[in-house]
């Protein structure tokens, strides 16, 4: 019967096989073999079981109806993911995913061919400009000069340098001066099956302008300029450095944006992985959730940010605030704030004025470092509270936990009181701000602590901006093979 | 016991699987085409031994089994 | 053609020369013109032939049930329940493959409404689709799952248009391949995808005519319990 088959056997000395083949040429790396010679598993096993098929046919045997069952083709394509999973993570990427713009969707097959582009006018009365491209990667930047100018190039998919002439004749670039600002338009749209053109631009415009940025796929660097700035996307990355007026962003997809010295306000709307703000001198309001990882630093006005499930506000972040995964870690931040969500550990030192947390499930760790904090209320309803203050610290604390403990390292003179399977501590060291502490399910600290003693920052300096990515220069006509 | 059209309709799934294997091995093995471009293939050959299938089924199978 | 004993379908080597037209629905042994019986809409081996005055077996386990290899104990709301995860549905009522064919469906639909490709002009009708298909496999996996429990043996993937008619035209095998050398002409770049879209109303016209044309004929309908 076939079902006991040799197939088993065969994958499990397969698998000893690459691993030996590993060891004996230490070069190798086994992720990079199986990446690169997975598919021969499927093509070994698909041969057997036919071998298998026409030999019981030979034999006059029963043949079974399907020649791999469910479970099997199950297993096929598991182990074509986990290949293309091994495969990209080896660095192939290349041999799965060629280039950025035909990464998703449908893949075209032919040759690319570049044309460069080139194009300037002069600003007059203009003081913004308009950027339309479809498909691409922009970089803007703020010059002394009095035009605007553009270079770049165009690239098209295509199977012969005729059919690519023709799509680049239809999506030309165009510059125009219209109704007080500029506008620049790569003209993708005209061509039929747009997926098949991308442009790449380095433009520079006079600093005192504003960059209104239209696209679908690409991502847009801007930087030294005095205007505003409005981004919107169906995924970019966005890179925007010395803006002195307000920026607006909204994508679709992103993998980052990062917004450095803004003088004006931030709103980013729709949908992204990472954001890094750095230095910016109005409010930041983020309406979107942003799924990787997020820090604030060095924000002058009110911070906003809202997703699904979660609110954070602070009235000003000298320090900084940084979002990742299900924490959320705060240094040298300013009140009001107030956190709620539904699955976060919270962490923050060194605050003033008041302070709301909320969270269904996380635990917070306070640590306000100095006695200059305003009314806190911090409820858990599942978790553990921390909460170090300086020793001699006034307030008026109320802590309580439904069903855990409370320690209190703090002051003997505060009030326990034990009843059924919770706690609750009452006590008013000094007359001082309102503390209110509770969880549903925890155990609360009371401790003493110092200021500085838990700066999170320290361990991590912070990140030096990497350097804005600059298009690849155009290049004159050429034909390369995909 | 066995007609041809049940050989074809056995071979079906092990044949699916090589084709499968080949499309992902051309990538790497040589320039052209990727998964991306070639999985209709794979839609073609699963309706190419469906093919052969049924006009196994309708042709009289004396060259069947040997039992 | 040979001459058979119809009184005598387990005489298997007599098969072997004349072709085989269908198989048991209960059973799954291949049969041929002479031996099989047509009932409810399908065809059966004379040892498995239902008799035509037992009604419709929906609700009441029907007398050939317990011959049913796919007899399973389904629990149709925890099918309907799975159902909304996509393929589990299937998967839970022993159906791998639709399973398998469930969870690309979703996740062509899921990629088609990522990609963007399709943003402001289709993606409304992406989206809807999207929920539909979600209620559909639930729904499918409910049905599925009752049928299995009332003792129904029913086809991984029964049609609603009869793709196999009398004269033989292996219609399904040759959709699949004019549909993959489609994509794959779209995939080289030889047309565009927008393009044909456009055309996509044929598809209804000709299965209406198809339809039209299986039923001038006078051939059976599948019955209703196979229209999943």
């Amino acid at each position: 019967m076939r079902r006991g088959s040799l197939i088993a056997p065969l994958v499990l000395i397969a698998i000893g096989a690459l691993f030996l083949i590993n060891n004996l040429n230490p070069g190798l790396s086994v992720f990079a073999t199986a990446g690169r010679y997975w598919p021969y598993i499927l093509i070994g096993w698909g041969v057997l079981r036919a071998l298998e098929i026409l030999y019981t046919y030979q034999q006059g045997r029963r043949l079974p109806t399907a020649g791999l069952s469910g479970g099997e083709w199950f297993l096929a394509v598991f182990l074509a993911f986990v290949g293309m999973g091994i495969t990209g993570y080896s660095g192939f990427r290349d041999g799965f995913f060629p280039g950025r713009i035909t990464m998703r969707g449908l893949d075209m097959f032919g040759e690319s061919f570049d044309y460069p582009l080139s194009a300037s006018i002069p600003a007059g009365d203009a003081k913004r400009i308009l950027i339309d491209n479809l498909r691409g990667n922009a970089r803007i930047v703020g010059t002394d000069s009095a035009e605007v100018q553009v270079n770049g190039r165009t690239t098209v998919r295509a199977f012969d340098e005729s059919d690519a002439k023709r799509v680049g004749e239809q999506a030309k670039l165009t510059l125009v001066s219209e109704g007080g600002q500029i506008v620049l338009r790569t003209n993708q749209a005209q061509v039929s099956n747009d997926q098949r053109i991308s442009s790449d631009l380095d433009i520079s415009v006079p600093k005192g302008f504003s960059v209104e940025c239209r696209g679908r796929y690409g991502d847009f660097d801007i930087s030294t300029v005095t205007g505003d700035v409005d981004v919107r996307s169906g995924n970019a990355g966005v890179r925007l450095e010395d803006i002195g007026g307000a920026v607006r962003i909204d994508l679709g997809r992103s993998d980052i944006v990062r917004a450095i010295r803004i003088k004006g306000s931030v709103d980013i709307k729709g949908r992204g992985s990472d954001l890094e703000l750095d230095d910016v001198q109005g409010p930041v309001t983020v309406l979107a959730p942003y799924y990787g990882e997020l820090q604030f630093r060095n924000i002058a006005s009110q911070m906003r940010y809202e997703s699904a499930n979660s609110t954070i506000l602070f009235e000003r972040i000298p320090g900084y605030v940084r979002l990742s995964g299900g924490d959320l870690t705060a240094t040298k931040v300013i009140g009001p704030a107030r956190i709620s969500s539904e699955n976060k550990d919270v962490r923050i030192s060194e605050f003033t004025n008041s302070l709301d947390i909320d969270v269904k499930r996380g635990d917070v760790e306070l640590f306000p470092g100095t006695d200059k904090f305003g009314r806190i209320s911090v409820t858990t309803r599942n978790g553990d509270i921390d909460f170090g203050l300086p020793a001699g610290t006034n307030m008026h604390l109320q802590a309580t936990t439904d069903r855990g403990e409370i320690e209190n390292d703090f002051d003997p003179e505060l009030k326990e009181d034990r009843r059924d399977r919770g706690a609750t501590l009452e006590g008013t060291p000094g007359a001082g701000p309102e503390v209110k502490l509770k969880s549903g399910r925890g155990t609360i600290t009371i401790r003493k602590a110092m200021a500085g003693e838990h700066d999170w920052d320290t361990s991590e300096t912070p990140r030096e901006p990497r350097p804005t990515r600059a298009p690849r220069p155009p290049v004159p006509p050429r034909v390369t093979n995909q | 016991m066995n007609s041809v059209s049940q050989l074809v309709a056995a071979l079906r799934g092990p044949v699916m699987l090589i084709a499968v294997g080949a499309l992902f091995l051309l990538r790497f093995d040589g320039p052209g085409w990727s998964i991306h471009t070639s999985w209709p293939l794979l839609i073609i050959v699963f309706g190419v031994m469906k093919l052969l299938e049924s006009v196994a089924s309708k042709t009289p199978s004396g060259t069947g089994g040997v039992s | 053609m040979n001459p058979m004993n119809p009184n005598d379908p387990m005489e298997q080597a007599a098969e072997e020369t004349v072709p085989v037209t269908g198989y048991c629905r209960t059973c799954g042994r291949g049969l041929t013109d002479l031996t099989k019986r047509a009932a409810l809409g399908t065809v059966y081996c004379e040892e498995h032939f239902p008799s035509v005055n037992v009604p419709p077996p929906v609700d009441s386990p029907s007398p050939y049930a317990q011959a049913s290899p796919t007899v399973a104990s389904g629990a149709p709301v925890l099918a309907f329940i799975l159902g909304f995860i996509p393929g589990v549905g299937a998967i839970f009522n022993g159906q791998y493959a639709k399973g398998f064919v469930h969870v690309v469906i979703f996740g062509l639909l899921v990629s088609i409404l990522e990609s963007g490709e399709f943003n402001g002009g289709m993606a409304p009708l992406f989206g809807i689709t999207l929920g539909a298909f979600v209620f559909y496999q639930a729904f499918e996996a409910y049905h599925t799952a009752k049928a299995k429990a009332a003792g129904i043996t029913v086809d991984e993937f029964s049609s609603i248009v009869p793709v196999r008619s009398r004269s033989g035209l292996p219609v399904a095998p040759i959709l699949l391949i004019l549909a993959g050398v489609l994509f794959l002409m779209a995939n080289l770049g030889y047309l565009h995808v927008a393009q044909v879209i456009r055309f996509w109303p044929v598809l209804l016209i000709v299965l209406g005519a198809w339809m039209l044309g299986s039923r001038l004929r006078g051939e059976v309908e599948p019955q209703s319990h196979e229209q999943r």
